[in-house]
């Protein structure tokens, strides 16, 4: 038992290397509240915290085949971080609006831009994306998806296409099928008659708390 | 003449002693951070870790065996470890040891009580991490020094590695 636990952690440090996973705790750019990821974690079940600053990402990305992960890694080598909270829960009920609402605080700004917002009924199945434009130019993304026994936050700072998202997910900690995910929501905003993005004023960022 | 030979005698031996403890003191010096944290744990949850036998030797042996992309092995095992009760409170244990050079990159824990968490200090091309797993009443910490240069040229040309011997000026710990 005991060698192949530390076999399992020697492995789990190798592998998360070797995948690109490997980031900072409490960077200024880390946009999660330290009260509310360790109220989450709490109440999870099981939860994942991938903080990745720049460093860490030009680490990683040398672990990048330059054939076979060279758009991967052409986009990892302009990222400032990519910072990820998985958190998975017993029963529904376990995070509030409220919550929900802290994380999205951090970007009513006017530098960002709400994407995609869905909202269910029953608060099980509501989705944020949020994009940070600089000079007509994407330099960050924000995704919020929220399900009645699962929360994940994935955080993606420096200029990325949304496009970009489909090489990047199951990577970096970023969930497996993020980017699929993402353009459903979107397909099914689009299909509600939603705004689009370039639609979306401050004056809709109002109703975000 | 004797007191000649007493005085080089003494040279001899000072010099004998700086070169055996100067080197022992600088390699203390590198694993400072292992040492600290293990020290930590030890005292904050009244415990004692074991060593395993031949480290230095299975260290020696993965640093020849990856072209110099993985050094400084080093492995703390706590059997019957009843704590930690709360993460944070490890975690924070951890961070206190390291120092603010150190980052944590990935925390996760599961149900059943199963906790890792993953430290790094990036260094240029390499990375200092220190991993701290607990599964199983067992906490281990294990840090390793990894040179992505080199581990990247092993990874994607293991026989290339071993034939050349390229290892470069840097030295196994």
């Amino acid at each position: 038992m005991k060698r192949v636990s530390i076999r399992n952690a020697v492995w789990t440090a190798v592998v998360m290397v070797a995948a690109g996973l490997p980031a900072a705790a409490q960077t200024p750019q880390n946009p999660f509240p330290v009260t509310l990821q360790k109220q989450l974690a709490d109440r999870a079940k099981n939860y994942t915290e991938v903080s990745l600053d720049r460093k860490m990402l030009a680490f990683a990305s040398h672990f990048m085949n330059d054939k076979d992960d060279a758009e991967g890694k052409r986009i990892v080598d302009k990222l400032n971080g990519v910072y990820v909270r998985s958190y998975e829960f017993d029963a529904p009920g376990q995070y509030t609006a409220a919550d929900l609402d802290s994380i999205r605080r951090q970007f009513d700004t006017p530098e960002w831009t709400q994407l995609v917002k869905t909202r269910s009924r029953d608060a099980s199945d509501d989705a944020d994306i949020y994009m940070k434009l600089v000079n007509n130019e994407v330099q960050g993304m924000f995704i919020l998806d929220a399900e009645s026994k699962e929360l994940d936050f994935v955080y993606i700072s420096g200029p990325i296409n949304p496009d970009d998202l489909q090489d990047l997910s199951g990577n970096f900690g970023i969930p497996a099928g993020t980017y699929e995910k993402m353009k459903d929501k979107e397909k099914a905003q689009k299909k509600a008659g939603e705004k689009t993005p370039k639609a979306v004023t401050k004056a809709d960022k109002g109703d975000q708390p | 003449m004797r007191t000649m030979t007493r005085f080089l005698m003494g040279e001899l031996l000072l010099t004998l002693a700086a070169a055996i403890v100067l080197p022992m003191t600088v390699r203390a010096a590198g694993h400072h951070d292992f040492d600290a944290v293990v020290s930590a744990v030890e005292h904050r949850y009244d415990v004692r870790s074991e060593k395993l036998p031949m480290m230095g030797l299975i260290s020696f042996c993965g640093w020849v065996a990856t072209g110099g992309g993985v050094k400084g092995l080093k492995i703390a095992e706590f059997d019957h470890f009843t704590g930690p009760t709360d993460p944070a409170d490890l975690d924070k244990l951890v961070n206190e040891s390291l120092g603010g050079e150190w980052q944590r990159f990935v925390a996760s824990r599961e149900r059943n009580g199963e906790l890792n968490l993953i430290y790094a200090q990036p260094d240029g091309h390499a990375m200092r991490m220190l991993i701290v797993d607990y599964e199983h009443d067992e906490l281990d910490v294990v840090r390793v020094e990894v040179n992505a240069d080199r581990l990247q040229h092993w990874i994607h040309d293991p026989e290339g590695s071993a034939k050349n011997h390229d290892y470069g000026t840097e030295k196994p710990d």
